[in-house]
């Protein structure tokens, strides 16, 4: 188990209040409650991994918590709750604050929280990690990403609810929350990013997060509604890596800083003037760079920034209980409004906006008190406007990802033997006529990329992730639950699609038990 | 496999026909409060109150409630007043506790330690199983529809 993270010091006083308060002679009538949780779970599919080495079984699959809550008056109480898991790569039993903020109750319809505070988001965000409060193991990856867990949970900020009674409509209750967001450079959303992005992430910082929910329970019982919208900015930076070819900008770099040294000799042997010579293979060269990549230096890797400079949530919630009976469906939004810029001549890349979209419908059923069974459908897109995937279909035509690059070069080497013999003939023909180049003249001209690249394969299926779900959930007693769950998958999105090179099937099942005990 | 999906729901659905039980607002069920409580209590107040959105009588004394552990009348409170069953209940206030926005309810087996609770306790409440007959220092509340 890692150690405790450096930024936790600063709640060692809030815990001490916490637990020493209850035990001093001035607050003798002050109640402190303990409760706490340890799950251990065990994941296998038949191809491809999820989440961690599942393809070989794994056992990093567990989570436990310990909370501390002290009820220092009727209207406010102090908590702090405490948690490790490890999900493969993620956490690692790293021990983290999951929560731990004052609650002032001013009125049923006005309190204030403040301090590290869960954020509100659809009808499990605030419960994702307790998982013997639901039947799933694992919720609909569709809204609630695991590898962006790290992130999406609370904010260090203050908060604001209340309950509102709606006489024969129902009853009204929000929560609105505004703070920062934790954005760990090893994080799962840094992953995605490196995933999706050819990247490795250097900083990647969060402005600050808002959210608010609000709940309609209905006339109609046992049905309830409910919106959440939360908002926020993140910037990044990042930097490149050898995973794909980059595109134009590897190829521009290697022109502008291999071929002057081959292209001004061959014109300096035709024409014997230096300057003549080199101006007109800096003229070359001009015109075969895009006006964006000009003057690269030769280094590499090369630095990257990306500015999200909106990123919204927007989900909307339904949930009918009646007696043993539950369903459940969220449908999200999620748009990215972002730029890149490449930091050595600060030339933006690209200005867009994503939209993703994810919904699912969850139904359980408690048969008896001891049995729960339940299901779920769970769909989730890249690109609201490409669910058939085919961008990620046409990326193994692009030039950009040819395999191997060697290929490219060589291809790219011989247009440019053609090209610069026309272009150096034209020339001549004003400035020195009678003197011509030869293919013998240019046939070494050649493009060398210093590096290798995987063949990695794109599919359509990268653009979707669609999965179905049975769970069984056996309740032992009160505090000892085991459940069983099985993943019918299809599409690879949200996943590492380069691992496997690219080849993990498409359709996937993954198995996954647990056992939690509770108090 | 939408098939599938399909076919499940409407099995759920049929056990969900097959299991609903209707329930009158009988009188099986006593709600007491302590006797300085004099606020009127109807069935929706009492859902609120225990599910922990309505904290504060009209004179804004905090309500303090209690749970009767009587597997009995615990599992008939939460379906009448409430609309859900004893694990959703239980459920329900488990998630308040693992979130940090309240503690798990008191709970009592005994009626007599309820009682005795709700008589010591300002502005406490509590259900008990049914009882026609006067508590001194306690208030047997008429439940309005």
């Amino acid at each position: 188990m890692n150690l405790i993270k450096p930024d936790f010091k600063h709640y060692i006083i809030f815990f001490a209040i916490v637990l020493i308060l209850p035990s001093s002679s001035y607050s003798q009538n002050i109640q402190m409650d303990i409760h706490g949780f340890i799950s251990q779970g065990y994941l296998k599919s038949d191809s491809g991994d999820f989440m961690a080495k599942t393809e070989e079984g794994t056992f990093d699959f567990n989570e436990c918590g310990i909370n501390f809550i002290s009820n220092i008056n009727k209207k406010f109480h102090l908590g702090i709750q405490f948690f490790s898991r490890d999900f493969g790569d993620f956490d690692n039993n790293t021990i983290n604050i999951d929560w731990a903020y004052g609650d002032y109750r001013y009125r049923d319809y006005l309190g204030f929280r403040i301090g590290q505070v869960k954020i509100p988001y659809g009808l499990y965000n605030e419960i994702r990690d307790i998982d013997f409060l639901r039947t799933s193991i694992l919720l609909p990856i569709s809204i609630y990403k695991e590898s962006w867990r790290d992130s999406l949970t609370s904010i260090k900020g203050f908060g604001f609810y209340g309950d509102i009674p709606l006489n024969k409509l129902g009853d009204l209750s929000y929560q609105c929350i505004y703070g920062q967001p934790k954005l760990p450079p090893d994080g799962g959303i840094s992953n995605l990013v490196e995933n999706y992005g050819n990247f490795d992430v250097k900083e990647i910082i969060a402005d600050d997060l808002f959210a608010v929910q609000v709940t309609w329970d209905t006339f109609l019982q046992g049905l309830l509604l409910r919106t959440t919208f939360a908002s926020t900015t993140f910037d990044g930076l990042y930097q490149s890596n050898d995973l794909f070819a980059w595109g134009d900008i590897r190829l521009s770099m290697d022109i502008q800083n291999q071929l002057p040294g081959q292209l001004e000799p061959i014109l300096m042997s035709k024409i014997n003037e230096k300057s003549l010579s080199k101006s007109l293979t800096d003229q070359y060269i001009k015109l075969l760079t895009p006006d964006s990549m000009k003057s690269l230096n030769s280094s590499w890797p090369k630095e990257f920034s990306d500015e999200y400079e909106s990123v919204t949530f927007l989900l909307y919630s339904l949930k009918y209980q009646n007696n043993n009976f539950t369903l459940e469906s969220e449908y999200e939004f999620l748009r990215l409004k972002s730029s890149r810029t490449l930091l050595e001549n600060n030339q933006l890349l690209h200005n867009d906006v994503q939209n993703h979209i994810g919904f699912y419908v969850n139904t359980s059923y408690r048969f008896t008190d001891w049995l729960e069974i339940g299901c779920y459908y769970s769909v989730t897109y890249y690109d609201e406007d490409d669910k058939s995937g085919d961008y990620f279909a046409s990326l193994n035509n692009r030039d950009s990802f040819k395999y191997p690059v060697l290929l490219r070069y060589n291809g790219t080497s011989q247009e440019i033997q053609q090209s610069f013999k026309q272009y150096a003939n034209q020339a001549f023909s004003k400035i020195a006529p009678g003197i011509q180049l030869t293919d013998e003249d240019i046939k070494n001209i050649q493009l060398i990329p210093n590096y290798t690249l995987e063949n990695v394969n794109f599919h359509d299926y990268c653009a979707w992730l669609k999965d179905f779900v049975i769970s069984v959930r056996m309740d032992i007693n009160e505090n000892w639950i085991v459940k069983l769950e099985g993943h019918f998958m299809d599409g690879i999105y949200l996943m590492d699609f380069s691992d496997n090179l690219g080849n993990t099937s498409p359709k996937r099942f993954l198995f996954a038990t647990k056992v939690t005990y509770s108090f | 496999m939408v098939n599938l999906l399909i076919k499940t729901i409407f099995l759920m659905l049929f056990f969900v026909f097959v299991n609903t039980n209707y329930y009158s607002i009988a009188q099986d069920i006593s709600i007491i409060t302590n006797s300085n409580v004099q606020d009127k209590i109807d069935a929706k107040m009492i859902k609120h109150i225990f599910l922990g959105k309505k904290t504060q009588w009209n004179n804004y004394e905090q309500i303090t409630f209690f749970v009767c552990k009587s597997d009995d009348v615990f599992d008939l409170f939460v379906k009448k007043y409430i609309g859900i069953s004893k694990k959703q209940f239980k459920n329900y206030w488990k998630r308040k506790v693992f979130t940090g926005k309240g503690s798990m309810p008191k709970t009592f087996k005994q009626i007599e330690k309820i009682i005795k609770k709700v008589e010591q306790t300002k502005g406490s409440i509590a259900f008990i199983p049914k009882n026609d007959h006067e508590i001194e220092s306690i208030r047997i509340v008429k439940v309005l529809n």
